[in-house]
């Protein structure tokens, strides 16, 4: 279900490799708050979700984050294109280098593989989307921690700035879609059945 | 309803969860651009001749941003007609930037590899959008 196009959301010119700063944005690549994560929650989550237009909201969003984390390793790999020996010795990129040379492998900063402990999918709507509601914050948090790192070198901030404020966006949307699901359930109980469970699909509208 | 406009990079408004009723539209600039109005595609298709390559690619950034934002939007405010409107003159004006984006330098989707008039598969020989310009790299 998927095309692409030759081109990434926001556009990325790293001049400069940067040994340290490709370790800690890392984390959003493959950390536990990070973009690959988010795009596995909200592409699994879809399918469990009895309302049809929170299962395009997650696939639209799910979707986005697959051009997000693409715009994170792309960061990653221009900021460790070029560096010399001596710079991926004595910038702690050494550990990495000797199991991945400076391939882009998903990774948090402190070396956690990503894996799928790092997201859940507990197939009730309710539940996930506060999961999402709190994924985005925590992904914002995060790239509120990276531009502490990166507040002298603009390249870099730059795209980091705009992935943060498409965080605080995609939370806004999933604000919307739980009031939408909490207006099919009764108000009176929100929690008396699993709508995606217990009831058949529904269309909307 | 209220459109605010944006900055679409790094001074985007960060508003409160309960405010529902905005969208965000790309800057104001790209109206007042030659060629994007109500005139027809033919006025668009010219302007996007004139271009050079960035200039056209950032044009088809920002109007493909434009749609990706509302895209999300219009998925919890289906009815929103205004949006719906916006979000359409975005799509088609997108879709001749890229045509002629690709008929002019390269490629940007599959489908669009059809515009080229190269004799080789242009969508490999590009260079892809993760590549560094600056030394090294296969340019």
């Amino acid at each position: 279900m998927w095309n692409y196009e030759k081109r990434l959301q926001y556009p990325i010119n790293i001049t400069t490799p940067n040994a340290k700063l490709a370790q800690f944005i890392a984390s959003q690549y493959g950390g536990p708050d990070g973009e690959i994560g988010a795009s596995m929650r909200y592409l699994s989550q879809r399918f469990s979700m009895n309302d049809r237009r929170v299962a395009g909201l997650l696939t639209d969003i799910g979707t986005e984050e697959l051009a997000h984390l693409e715009m994170v390793s792309t960061i990653i790999h221009q900021l460790t294109k070029g560096l010399s020996m001596e710079e991926i010795e004595s910038s702690g990129l050494g550990p990495y280098y000797i199991d991945h040379t400076i391939g882009v492998w998903p990774q948090a900063a402190g070396g956690v593989p990503f894996n799928a402990c790092e997201f859940q999918v507990k197939g009730d709507p309710i539940t996930d989307l506060h999961e999402d509601l709190a994924a985005e914050q925590k992904a914002r948090s995060t790239y509120d921690n990276i531009l502490r790192v990166a507040r002298n070198t603009p390249e870099v901030a730059d795209p980091i700035r705009f992935l943060r404020a498409r965080e605080v966006v995609h939370y806004q949307r999933f604000g919307e879609a739980l009031r939408m699901v909490q207006d099919t359930l009764d108000s009176k109980n929100y929690y008396a059945y699993n709508p995606a469970f217990d009831m058949p699909t529904t269309c909307c509208e | 309803m209220n459109i605010r406009t944006c900055a679409c990079n790094s001074q985007m408004n960060v508003r409160p969860a309960t405010e529902n009723n905005r969208v965000m539209q790309c800057p104001p600039q790209m109206s007042a651009r030659p060629g994007i109005d109500n005139n027809g595609m033919v006025n668009k298709s010219a302007a996007f001749e004139k271009m050079s390559q960035i200039q056209l690619l950032n044009h088809i950034n920002e109007v493909s941003f434009a749609v990706d934002d509302l895209l999300l939007y219009l998925d919890t405010h289906p009815g929103d007609m205004q949006a719906l409107t916006y979000c359409q003159k975005m799509i088609k004006s997108r879709k001749v930037a890229m045509d002629v984006y690709s008929a002019r330098f390269a490629p940007l989707t599959i489908d669009c590899t059809v515009e080229s008039s190269s004799n080789r598969w242009e969508w490999i020989m590009q260079p892809w959008p993760w590549e560094p310009k600056q030394k090294g790299g296969c340019r």
